[in-house]
């Protein structure tokens, strides 16, 4: 079963409860944890991981033959990233930063003077302790598309083997989060008990719906706000709250320290969740 | 030569300077012939209104009229970058009309861009928006 931990808005404790979950079941179960947040990735840092790199993440940019090219400019009028310039009698230029590796020059051209070449816009991290693995993705900074990377994380993992899979996504409700999103089983949406967390948890909450996605709320720094708040969101969304993880000192501490989070809380969660398989 | 200038409006050579490249409204191609406007046409952006990557179809809609000079408020990243691989010089434009920039050009009174950006690096300053 795949349960990923999101929330949409920044800070609210996706990556803590993520690997404060996979900490605890790691104690006596195999669980496997990947940090979707490609272009932040954090999870290796909470649970003290060296992570090695297995792989680089690439894409496909076009490499034009300039001896075949005839100018006529068909590539740039199919790009629909704007990424292949043209200007009459002039060869085309790429600006590789727009592309997104669709092939459609490629295959437009009509004397075959494009060709397959490569840019690599991640990687892939491993991390192993104990009966933990985590997988991660990092977008090189400056890419634009930190979803290839998500889903070239994706295709890397094998889920086979684990008692508990985890993937801990990115803030918000673009494109990349929706990516790390597909294919879970089980959202649990992260919140807090303040305005900007209830404006928040609506957003994730529909975009869970719209993918049809089951989700239960986890009040993370409860006791700090009104969760009035968010007992009217989850009710609206007919979901209810699964944990309150409440806001303390020692949680705090821990955070601070860079280490998971421990705490009844946590383990309740766990508890819920292995009910669920 | 020919200079493209971006514009808020479609008044010709009389039109308000827009102060943004790729998303100017128009542009208004100027000829110049011993140091005098000869003659000048409007073209529509069609970039406006772009979802992305405005600046690069801007550049390129400039660079077929076969401009050599583009005077713009700022000219963004992906822009400047097109025009460096052309060999098209962006110029910073001052607040005024169409005609009023390309006289200043011609009388050497307007600089180079040399910093991309959406204000030029100037900030909020100057900005449309």
């Amino acid at each position: 079963m795949l349960f990923a931990v999101t929330g949409g808005k920044g800070g609210v404790g996706k990556s803590t409860v993520a690997t404060a979950l996979a900490f605890h079941l790691a104690k006596r179960s195999k669980v496997l944890l990947l940090d979707l947040d490609a272009e932040c990735p954090n999870d290796h840092l909470i649970l003290g991981m060296e992570m090695k790199k297995i792989g680089e993440v690439e894409t496909m940019i076009p490499e034009f033959d300039y001896g075949a090219c005839q100018k006529c400019g068909r590539c740039s009028r199919v790009c629909r990233e704007h990424a292949i310039l043209f200007v009459k009698g002039k060869y085309p230029i790429l600006i590789p930063e727009q592309c997104i590796g669709c092939k459609a020059c490629e295959l437009a051209c009509p004397v075959n003077a494009i060709t397959e070449g490569t840019r690599t816009i991640g990687e892939i991290l491993l991390g192993r302790k104990g009966n933990l693995t985590l997988l991660a993705g990092r977008v090189k900074p400056g890419v634009e598309e930190s979803s290839m990377v998500v889903n070239a994380v994706k295709r890397r993992a094998d889920f086979e083997g684990y008692d508990y899979v985890f993937i801990d996504t990115a803030a918000g409700t673009h494109c990349s989060v929706i990516s790390a999103l597909l294919g879970c089983d089980v959202a649990l949406a992260v919140t807090e008990p303040t305005p900007l967390g209830s404006h928040d948890l609506e957003l994730i909450l529909k975009l869970t719906r719209k993918l049809g996605i089951k989700s239960y709320v986890v009040i993370n720094k409860a006791g700090v706000g009104d969760e009035r708040l968010i007992e009217r969101v989850v009710k609206r969304y007919r979901t209810s709250v699964i944990a309150r993880i409440p806001y303390s000192r020692e949680i705090e501490k821990r955070y601070v320290e860079g280490k998971p989070v421990i705490h009844e809380a946590i383990e309740n969660l766990t508890m819920r969740l292995q009910s669920m398989r | 030569m020919r200079i493209a200038v971006s514009a808020a409006e479609d008044k010709g050579l009389d039109s308000q300077l827009s102060l943004a490249f790729g998303r100017a409204p128009y542009f208004v191609i100027v000829e110049i012939e011993d140091k005098k406007i000869k003659s000048s046409k409007t073209i529509q952006n069609t970039a406006a209104q772009q979802f992305g990557g405005a600046g690069i179809t801007a550049a390129q809609l400039v660079a077929n009229e076969r401009v050599s000079v583009v005077i713009s408020g700022a000219v963004g990243p992906r822009a400047f970058q097109v025009f460096q691989q052309l060999g098209i010089k962006p110029v910073r434009g001052i607040p005024g009309t169409v005609k009023q920039n390309v006289e200043a050009y011609i009388e050497g009174k307007l600089q180079e861009i040399t910093v991309p950006g959406p204000f030029g690096g100037r900030g909020r300053f100057g900005g449309n928006f």
